[in-house]
């Protein structure tokens, strides 16, 4: 290992410690007393107020209830959800690998159309394909993703008739019924990242085009095939791949209002739920679910990014 | 006419006609945005331009209110940005060290959460309302600014000139005032641009969610978001609040690509000259700048 690998774990390791901390304090920054609020009801019988301020460990110094928490956290035993009853973990266990599943269609489906796409458009710059492709990003880009959704669910829900419009099936009683659930809500996530990676990929192929070694690999008679993906797109992908870890944090907050039109019982739909009734150990433990795994993706994406490029590990 | 030119010009007079549209709604609007005719889900008619909704509000009205709500939330959100981040960009660049240490940490800890949860959460426990609203959107914003903010001013503050001022008896205020801000102002103007866009993008957002500015005030992203219960019967419901979400983010984001052209640092010297002496301005462009 070298030192800019346990520098970044390092930095990696601080910064999960202070966003659990924050995470932990949220809960005590609510104003007015946060039992009140979570009970809705100004007048609240006295042994019910005190049993939940109990139940939320809230009648405790802020120490011993921050050990708690975190040693809690640390074996995924967040509490009991407080209309449900059930304990946290269990739903997030449950519900995680469908965000997972949604978040990793999406960014195969993105940079699946995205590449390829930004690589015809900048191979045939100025043609129809280009044109065609800016218009893509521009849409991908100025409309929101709960637009675009809302869009696809009338549209090719609604009215076509091609998809389910919203839902989820398990993936064991139905597989197909399952896929063609999934088509829409990751045909949504995807439409920005296919707009971001066409657009770096048309850029840097761009660049790239006019380099020495690109006329080289024409002039000694290699194939169109052979000199756009081993030259010309070996040599793009760089800052593609930056991009697209750049966009990790946008995808994770547009993940909800996806996973909120299309009824995907995902982290989301969960965090979401949680906020309307105001159960909130629930929101607490998917806003920390949700930091920590951003704050793992950029430790990722940091050192594949230094795997690719040995010029960063020594900035 | 440069192309940047061109688009700064388009997208200024869309983000003009928006912010008219937005000062004058109550003028503007032919109907109050909340009041309820018996019209329920009208098609347009001369009485309602737009069509009304599901309570029989007039949806031009609606739109007009909303663009007062999105943009005056957009831009107190980035005065907000501008206002904490810039400063505190500046400040680290000037006393370095310990300053600067916690400036950075602090931005790190920011931006360790996806920005739409971060907003999520925060409105969640510390509740909604405009003020709040652009205070939080403001500190989601910040970091861009004060990172900004730092790598400019650290080129400016190991100039000559700033040297010479603090012979002069400048104090480190004067100083950052007088010299810095100045001379890092396009970039900031740029990003305070390209800000509104991203911020307009979250806002209605939490709005769709209903986590934005209460209700019965009329948001863009509610209304799409109330319309997506009519929308196989009224599809224009959905339709209208789209487009003005779309036609503010792609405005604002053409205007700061285009003020990034137009103030580019490398053609500001020349554009200055040219314009003192009186010569049309249209400074030749370095190409592929």
């Amino acid at each position: 290992m070298d030192t800019y690998v346990i520098r970044r774990l390092a930095a990696a390791a601080g910064l999960t410690v202070a966003v659990v901390t924050v995470v932990f304090l949220l809960l005590r920054l609510v104003p007015g007393d946060v039992v009140l609020v979570m009970l809705g009801e100004n007048e609240a019988p006295p042994d019910k107020v005190a049993a939940m301020r109990h139940a939320l460990g809230l009648d405790r110094p802020l120490v011993v209830q921050y050990a708690s928490w975190l040693s809690g956290a640390l074996r995924g035993d967040f509490g009991r959800s407080f209309l449900s009853g059930r304990p946290i973990g269990t739903d997030l266990a449950a519900r995680a690998p469908r965000s997972l599943e949604l978040t990793g269609a999406a960014l195969l489906l993105g940079v699946a159309v995205g590449v390829p796409l930004g690589a015809l458009a900048a191979r045939r710059r100025g043609s129809v394909l280009d044109f065609l492709a800016g218009g893509v990003a521009i849409v991908g880009i100025t409309f929101p993703s709960f637009v675009v959704g809302s869009v696809a669910v009338l549209l090719f829900g609604l009215v076509l008739h091609w998809f389910p419009a919203t839902g989820y099936v398990d993936f064991r009683s139905d597989p197909l019924g399952h896929l063609r659930h999934l088509v829409l809500p990751a045909a949504t996530l995807a439409l920005e990242i296919v707009a971001i990676t066409m657009r770096m990929t048309r850029s840097s192929v761009l660049e790239t085009l006019s380099q020495d070694f690109v006329r080289t690999a024409w002039a000694k008679g290699l194939g169109t095939a052979a000199v756009l993906v081993r030259h010309i797109l070996r040599n793009s992908l760089i800052p593609v791949v930056t991009v697209i870890g750049l966009q990790a944090g946008t995808l994770l907050g547009r993940i909800v209002l996806v996973e909120y039109i299309f009824n995907w019982p995902g982290l989301s739909t969960l965090l979401l739920s949680g906020i309307y009734q105001r159960d909130y150990p629930v929101v607490q433990a998917v806003v920390l679910i949700v930091a920590v795994a951003f704050v793992c993706i950029n430790l990722l994406v940091d050192l594949t990014y230094g795997a690719i490029d040995p010029r960063i590990r020594l900035g | 006419m440069r192309s940047a030119d061109l688009r700064v010009a388009v997208a200024g007079l869309v983000v003009l006609g928006l912010a008219l549209a937005a000062l004058g709604a109550p003028v503007l609007a032919p109907h109050d945005p909340l009041e309820m005719s018996p019209a329920l889900l009208a098609a347009p008619s001369p009485a309602h331009v737009l069509g009304t909704d599901s309570f029989g509000r007039d949806t031009l009205s609606r739109l007009l209110f909303g663009a007062r709500t999105s943009l005056l939330i957009a831009a107190l959100s980035v005065v907000a940005a501008a206002g904490i981040g810039a400063p505190l960009g500046i400040l680290s660049a000037t006393y370095r060290g310990a300053v600067d240490w916690v400036v950075m940490r602090a931005i790190d800890l920011i931006l360790a959460f996806p920005p739409l949860i971060l907003a999520i959460a925060a409105v969640t426990f510390l509740g909604t309302g405009p003020v709040k609203l652009a205070v939080i959107i403001g500190v989601l914003y910040l970091p861009t600014f004060a990172r900004l903010a730092y790598a400019s001013s650290l080129a400016v503050v190991q100039q000559d000139y700033l040297d010479a001022a603090r012979a002069l008896g400048g104090s480190t205020w004067r100083l950052m005032r007088r010299h810095v801000l100045p001379n890092i102002a396009s970039p900031l103007i740029v990003q305070c641009s390209l800000s509104l866009g991203f911020v307009i993008l979250v806002e209605s957002g939490l709005s769709f969610l209903g986590l934005g500015v209460p209700p019965p005030a009329a948001t863009w992203g509610r209304m799409v978001s109330e319309s997506r219960n009519y929308m196989q019967r009224m599809p224009l419901l959905l339709i209208w609040p789209s487009l003005a979400i779309a036609l503010a983010i792609g405005a604002f984001n053409m205007l700061g690509d285009g003020l990034r052209d137009v103030l580019d640092p490398r053609l500001q010297h020349n554009w200055r000259r040219r314009r003192a002496v009186g010569v049309a301005r249209s400074p030749a462009r370095i190409p592929q700048a």
